[in-house]
């Protein structure tokens, strides 16, 4: 059983690399690791940025913000430019400050599709500021940290779960369907029909012609990005678990698709649900339900955890037994698939 | 020509027929579109989350109300195992006399800066600060500029992955083989297997746009947009088609080239307008500019100057790649 699970990965394999895909995974992973050392910036605001013009005397607010390293792109030198500035980019809300420490008055502009509650908290915000430069920090309020305080992560850096995700988990989905509906066309699955070996060898096969594709690709990355800093035993552990539950879930729909046309849609949409998550990995106080219950949203921010740790270790130990449970379940359904429309067909 | 491209034409939209494609292509953006409507009203009314838990007073809640949504919990092991989960929601609880704010310690800066904020400024009664409030009223929002320029470039890429596919399928089945000895010149190839996917890009723009935004946009501008830039996703086609030979093949340049198409879009979205140089060697930026102005006409260039970019750069691309597609597909 060994050796025909040996020969069918090394079959699987060979298709891939027949068409290139490991000059193309390395290419990929090469292009992700330049974008994220040379390219991508570590400063980037994804949520709407406030353009500012200090109208006080001396300029407090711009003089304590420059301070305190926020960018002087931020900051214009008249109402007039601030209004160009905000027509220019929806993405931007502008704060005019008026008066002095003592009695600020803020005129803040919407680009007018804000709730009440993103006003509210930016002039909540914008008090917080003077009271800063004021010295005035409330007695009544402590933070308290349930873990020690983690630096910030850089933009650039905190991309890298996401493309990790995206191809090493998400491409498993279709690349197992891609690799059946070839074997469909050159007739290798007629041929499996009437070899020795059994559903579990065919499946557990294009698993692991998926993953050591997935592995190279991983590797490149973290080695080039995060480099040693990074426990790899528990990456490999979470990226094996999710890339073998979506290439699971992805042989167990293709296989009732007649060809690759018709499947390339239905994986375009699975494939933009599972990405979902990525809404809330980018601002994480959006987390409506239905994106918590995906299974890519617990491997998404299982892959920020370990690779910028912050002690969730029992969260990750049940996630890990989960992607288990859930990678089972989509085995024994896979089997199933497998076996009553690929093996059976023709029959 | 025109009987020619007549004939293919007909093959084609039989052969697109018979494969469901026509069905899938019509399909897929209009869920996109289902879907981001679906959700662009959550994200632009993005609501952050706080969470409180009994000791904290009724009257704080309802203040907090103002800022977020307020969830409560029974007990301070409910609110830490809730602060503790993966998104990064601040807790809120009150211990001898004071409050504190419970984080787990891997938060943005933001989220310490803003729960301080928003309890100092509800904790403190007497601030000496005033608050006016203006709107520049623009009808779309920025998220609905961005989902409603991002379907449209997933419009155009459809209709260039239809042709892709479509030419493999042809590939495999030797049809390209019997087409290189006919008739049929490589520009009658283009026009006949453009034709469709022209048709469809124009029709799904102008349902997608309608579900998306309804009335509040100039759909004369839509019109003008896909007819500028859907050459972008025939040559996408073209070169899917040209450079494999099967199925895998074909998934091997999508996997390669989509990035480029998708992300450098949406990349140049959340890039200061001074560094936009960088993105001016790719036609799908200025297709993404066109787009961007049908939603909102306030960008650095203006919607007639990037369609023209974008229709010339097309244009220039389909020329400069023809004799690499006539080698490829051998067609005189």
């Amino acid at each position: 059983m060994l050796n025909k699970y040996l020969n069918l990965t090394k079959q699987n394999l060979t298709i891939l690399m027949r068409n290139n895909f490991h000059l193309i995974v390395i290419g990929l992973a090469v292009i992700m690791v330049i974008l994220v050392n040379f390219v991508i910036p570590g400063q980037v605001k994804i949520t709407p940025k406030e353009l500012f013009f200090d109208n006080t005397n001396n300029n407090i607010v711009q003089d304590y913000l420059l301070k305190n390293d926020v960018q002087k792109d931020r900051f214009v030198d008249s109402e007039k430019k601030l209004y160009e500035r905000l027509n220019q980019n929806s993405n931007t809300l502008g704060v005019i400050i008026d008066g002095n420490k003592d009695n600020t008055s803020f005129t803040i502009i919407g680009q007018g599709n804000e709730n009440d509650e993103a006003f509210n908290l930016l002039s909540a915000a914008m008090a917080n500021l003077i009271d800063r430069i004021k010295n005035n920090q409330n007695e009544n309020i402590n933070i308290q940290y349930l873990r020690p305080q983690q630096p910030n992560i850089p933009f650039n850096q905190k991309l890298i779960p996401i493309i990790i995700f995206t191809e090493v988990i998400l491409l498993g989905f279709l690349l197992v369907a891609v690799i059946v509906f070839q074997e469909k066309e050159e007739g290798g699955i007629k041929a499996f029909r009437v070899s020795p070996a059994n559903t579990i060898v065919y499946i557990l096969s294009k698993v692991s012609a998926n993953l050591i594709l997935a592995y190279l690709y991983l590797l490149i990355v973290l080695l080039f990005t995060l480099g040693f800093n990074v426990n790899y035993l528990n990456i490999f552990v979470l990226t094996t678990l999710g890339s073998i539950l979506m290439t699971l879930l992805g042989l167990s729909i293709s296989v009732f698709f007649k060809n690759l046309e018709e499947f390339i849609f239905v994986a375009l949409i699975v494939l933009s649900i599972l990405a979902l998550p990525m809404m809330t990995y980018l601002t994480p106080s959006f987390s409506p339900d239905f994106f918590r219950f995906l299974p890519s949203y617990s491997v998404l921010f299982g892959l920020r955890e370990l690779l910028f740790t912050s002690g969730k270790n029992s969260i990750l130990f049940n996630l890990n037994m989960l992607l288990v449970l859930e990678g089972i379940g989509m085995f024994i359904i896979a089997t199933w698939s497998v076996n009553r429309k690929l093996m059976k067909e023709g029959k | 020509m025109f009987k020619k491209i007549k004939y293919y034409f007909k093959q084609n939209l039989i052969l697109s027929l018979r494969n469901n494609m026509i069905i899938y292509m019509t399909v897929f953006p209009i869920l996109l579109a289902l879907g981001l409507s679906f959700f662009m009203p959550n994200v632009t009314e993005i609501e952050t989350t706080i969470a409180v838990d009994n000791t904290i007073e009724q009257n704080k809640i309802d203040k907090l109300e103002d800022y977020g949504n307020v969830i409560t919990y029974n007990n301070l092991d409910a609110l830490k195992e809730r602060v503790n989960q993966w998104d990064d929601v601040a807790g809120i609880t009150k211990m001898d006399g004071k409050y504190n704010i419970i984080l787990e310690g891997n938060e943005p800066e933001e989220t310490a800066e803003m729960s301080e904020a928003v309890l100092g400024l509800i904790l403190n009664q007497n601030n000496q600060y005033s608050f006016n409030y203006a709107s520049l009223e623009k009808d779309n929002s920025s998220m609905v500029e961005l989902a409603g320029s991002l379907v449209l470039l997933t419009i155009i890429l459809i209709a260039g992955l239809t042709i892709g596919l479509g030419i493999i399928d042809e590939k495999e089945n030797d049809v390209i083989n019997a087409l290189s000895v006919s008739p049929i010149s490589l520009k009658e190839f283009i026009l006949s297997k453009s034709i469709i996917s022209i048709f469809f890009a124009v029709v799904l723009s102008f349902i997608t746009v309608f579900i998306m935004v309804g009335n509040s946009v100039n759909y004369w501008l839509v019109l003008i947009a896909v007819l500028a830039s859907v050459k972008i996703g025939i040559i996408w086609g073209f070169l899917i088609g040209g450079i494999a030979d099967n199925l895998i093949g074909a998934i091997g340049v999508i996997k390669s080239t989509a990035l480029f198409l998708i992300a450098v879009p949406m990349a140049s979205v959340y890039t200061p307008i001074k560094f936009h140089w960088v993105y001016y060697i790719f036609p799908n930026y200025w297709a993404f500019k066109s787009y961007q102005n049908i939603f909102n006409q306030n960008q650095w260039i203006n919607f007639n100057y990037a369609s023209i970019i974008t229709f010339i750069f097309s244009l220039g691309l389909l020329l400069v790649l023809t004799p690499y597609f006539k080698r490829k597909l051998n067609i005189r």
